[in-house]
């Protein structure tokens, strides 16, 4: 029998609805659902591949235990029992602490997974919990928190509006402008308003894709984005460019020139790379348009500046009133208060790192400390792991000290479709689902989209026989090891009396699920009926988007955007004070970072139907520093850094400035067979052993993805071959 | 709005083996493609995501909009042969 499914795609934020056909228990095809009115316009391969990536040759099939040096198939009773029991000593013996979490982005698109998991993390009780977006979002919420009173409050662009893109440190035509914000189509549509007469700058040390198309491109230089903005601010300020600001009353602008006219703009220039008079023509025309934005994104975040960065575009925008005003950055409420839902529910944790006494952002730790918090030995070292849909070491900075710290672990559970780079030293094997096997809501998502829309995924097929969602997975193991999940009492027993009740009446939907907190949220809202939603099998745009609720949404306790947060400014007077350009004999090159459509992180590089030409990264480097280094295209050179080096073939291209190479992340990760029956496989080189893990931005706690110094020795054929040959053949298990 | 191959294709199908929604023709696998003068796309279906202009090595493909005056006649030959494929 041949069905049609209609969801959205859940690997990246453009969401894109899809229209699925299935025969059978076969997905036969997926293409974009033209019908659905908001989000299909970004399909690409990823999700038009997703089936393959579903059926990936080594997927796990059920719990897999490790048994010496391999691993045995079991089911979810003895994994739950012995990982629970293992766990159970684990926190009688250490302390809760004992046990860290770690969760990736794929757990971030299915809300059962995230709410469930976070339910799990308060029934442990530990307060070592790190995430994924420690290595990139961090700088957005601790401005958020710092300006506007809440790590949620997030601003989508108002594209279709705008007159001036001022876009820092991303490159659309490849990441369809998602990153924290849901913008569909957003490229295109930046296009189209440049058609119209819009000036589109783009800041980005490379000549990417999106450059190619601005009015400007600015190429900066590594890690100096927050020169360049503050410049912008010093000339908007002596030049009495100012807007009054219509939509929020600001506080601390005063302190903001100040610090702004005190720079010299000649310094900045210098920092930045950027001739004084182009940071003076930019300035007027971002000031002087009728209706503008500044963005910014992971060029930004990826370096030790990436917070005053953040901090001072988001000034800019508010000094020149782009804050929730028509083509600025608009605030969308959703249908319902997640700000206020989660200040009441989840309220900030005071935990800090025990070796390095950091606070938690937006909850979790830095991914960057987890290595030494499991090898510090003393009280609170973390002796057990447990990885949900997530791949820290190929994610995290210093590759190779976490993956020796997890090898040293008593216990870590990972819980994924396949066995990556990061589950190499897993003592269980837990099996995770793929989106075209989930359902629901993600309420979550509601406050991050430029329109008000939601959409109900609807499930293509069914997870395979045997296999169990997250969710309930996550519940099993808080119920066996009897601790609360969500940290409330009570709410196991509940658990009990819902799942015997759905027992006894032979009807599975009164157990406890997902759906009743996804209808929760919505009711709570008082906007929608989760039922009208579930209505919408394409999605639906469910209001007008309309202007002027982030007023009442700031939660600063004088409700005004701060703009000269203390930490911020002093924070900037420090690098201010810092000589400029810090010559480094020893490793002269400066590598960033770029994104690829077809990647997500080091999730999808495998996946047959992608990268059917090239399916590697490589070293991107300007053609004068290659013709220095006498390297041709295509040749192998060897990467140094001070702390690790990788092999990669070099690609010429005058993408990016002389003396700054190109390295895209993700790639160089394994996959593992758990059965032994294939070989490990991986692609391309993993860029992040190149970067350091105690040099971090210490207002976001983020590593120097994008400003890590490093050398080329260029390889010798016979010594190309040799290693090509040892990274295909390494054993499955090692 | 939609991509469109301009007259300096040289057919190796890159293009093709990119595109998230099929719509680049003839594709190696059909019939015409061994004859074709070179590849066309299909303005209904095409989805704007810039792949196929990415993946081209001689920068055959470009987007609608950008075209220059001289190729501008380019969008219809796309758009009629694909009009005429869907015919045939």
């Amino acid at each position: 029998m041949i069905r049609t499914v209609f969801t959205h795609c859940h690997y990246c934020v453009c969401l894109c609805g899809v229209k699925v056909t299935v025969d059978n228990d076969e997905v036969t095809s997926i293409e974009p659902d033209r019908d659905n009115p908001y989000t299909w316009s970004d399909f690409c391969r990823k999700g038009k591949t997703a089936a393959e990536t579903r059926k990936h040759p080594q997927r796990l099939m059920s719990p897999m235990k490790r048994v010496g040096e391999r691993y045995v198939a079991a089911t979810y009773e003895e994994a739950i029992a012995d990982i629970a029991s293992r766990l159970k000593r684990i926190i009688a013996e250490h302390g809760a602490d004992a046990v860290g979490t770690y969760h990736g982005n794929p757990l971030g698109f299915s809300f059962a997974g995230s709410i469930f998991f976070a339910g799990l993390l308060d029934a442990l009780g530990t307060g070592n919990r790190y995430w994924v977006g420690s290595v990139d979002q961090n700088n957005t919420h601790v401005v958020q928190q710092a300006m506007y009173g809440s790590e949620l409050i997030a601003m989508p662009p108002d594209i279709d509006e705008c007159k001036c893109f001022l876009l820092v440190g991303m490159d659309p035509a490849q990441s369809k402008f998602g990153w924290t914000e849901v913008v569909p189509n957003g490229w295109t549509r930046v296009l189209n308003a440049q058609a119209g007469g819009a000036d589109v700058i783009v800041v980005d040390p490379r000549r990417s894709n999106s450059a190619e198309r601005a009015n400007t491109h600015l190429a900066v230089l590594p890690g100096q984005d927050w020169a360049l903005l503050l410049g912008l601010l010093h000339v908007t300020f002596e030049e009495r460019l100012e807007r009054p600001a219509t939509a929020v009353p600001l506080s601390g602008v005063g302190t903001l020139r100040s610090l702004a006219l005190e720079a010299d703009l000649e310094d900045l220039s210098a920092r930045c790379g950027i001739p004084v008079p182009v940071i003076r023509d930019v300035a007027r025309r971002f000031a002087k348009a009728p209706r503008a934005m500044c963005v910014m994104h992971t060029g930004v975040a990826h370096n030790l500046t990436g917070t005053i960065a953040e901090w001072l575009g988001n000034a800019l925008n508010a000094v020149t009133d782009r804050l929730d005003t028509p083509g600025g950055r608009r605030f969308e409420s959703g249908y319902m208060d997640l700000v206020k839902i989660f200040a009441g529910f989840a309220p900030p944790t005071t935990h800090r790192t025990r070796l390095r006494n950091l606070p938690a952002i937006a909850g979790f730790h830095a991914l960057a400390e987890l290595a030494d918090e499991i090898i510090t030995p003393g009280k609170g070292q973390i002796r057990a792991m447990i990885v949900a849909a997530g791949n820290p070491v190929v994610s995290g900075p210093d590759s190779a000290a976490l993956d020796q710290a997890f090898a040293g672990l008593d216990l870590l559970v990972a819980v994924d479709t396949v066995q990556r780079e990061s589950h190499r030293h897993a003592h269980w094997l837990i099996p995770g689902t793929h989106w075209l096997e989930r359902e629901g809501l993600h309420a979550l998502f509601a406050g991050i989209m430029d329109k008000p829309f939601a959409q109900y995924a609807n499930q293509a097929l069914p997870p395979p026989a045997g296999i169990r969602e997250e969710w309930s997975f996550f519940t099993d193991l808080a119920l066996a090891m009897d601790r609360p999940m969500f940290g409330k009492r009570g709410v196991n027993g509940f658990i009990r009396a819902t799942r015997w009740l759905a027992h006894v009446t032979g009807r599975p939907q009164l157990a406890m699920n997902p759906r009743w907190v996804e209808w929760l949220l919505v009711a709570s809202g008082r906007q929608l009926k989760y039922g009208d939603i579930r209505k919408h099998p394409h999605g639906w745009l469910y209001r007008e988007k309309r202007y002027g609720d982030l007023a009442a949404a700031i939660r600063t306790p004088d409700k005004t955007v701060h703009c000269a947060p203390p930490a911020f400014v002093d924070e900037c007077r420090r690098h201010l004070a810092e000589p400029r350009s810090l010559a480094n004999p020893e490793f002269p090159l400066m590598m960033i970072n770029r994104r690829t459509r077809e990647s997500m992180n080091s999730w999808l590089n495998e996946t047959p139907g992608l990268f059917e030409q090239l399916r590697s990264n490589s070293v991107e480097i300007h053609p004068q520093d290659a013709a220095t280094l006498q390297l041709e295209d295509g040749a192998w050179t060897r990467v140094i850094s001070a702390t690790g080096a990788i092999e990669l073939p070099v690609t010429i291209s005058p993408g990016a400035r002389p003396g700054v190479i190109t390295i895209a992340h993700g790639w160089g990760s394994r996959i593992f067979d758990p059965g032994e029956t294939l070989k490990a496989q991986s692609f391309g080189a993993n860029r992040n052993k190149l970067v350091a893990r105690t040099l971090l931005d210490p207002l976001s706690q983020t590593p120097a993805f994008n400003t890590t110094r490093v050398r080329l020795e260029p390889l010798h054929a016979s010594a190309q071959v040799t290693m090509h040959a040892s990274t295909s053949e390494e054993a499955a298990v090692s | 709005m939609s991509y469109v191959i301009t007259g300096t294709c040289v057919n190796d199908g890159a293009c093709v083996d990119v595109c998230p929604v099929d719509c680049i023709h003839p594709t190696p696998a059909e019939p015409g493609f061994l004859g074709a003068d070179m590849l066309y796309i299909d303005p209904d279906v095409c989805v704007s995501c810039n792949a196929c202009a990415e993946a081209c090595p001689v920068g055959a493909v470009m987007d609608e909009k950008s075209l220059p005056p001289e190729l501008l006649r380019y969008r219809d030959i796309n758009a009629e042969f694909s009009r005429l494929r869907k015919d045939s």
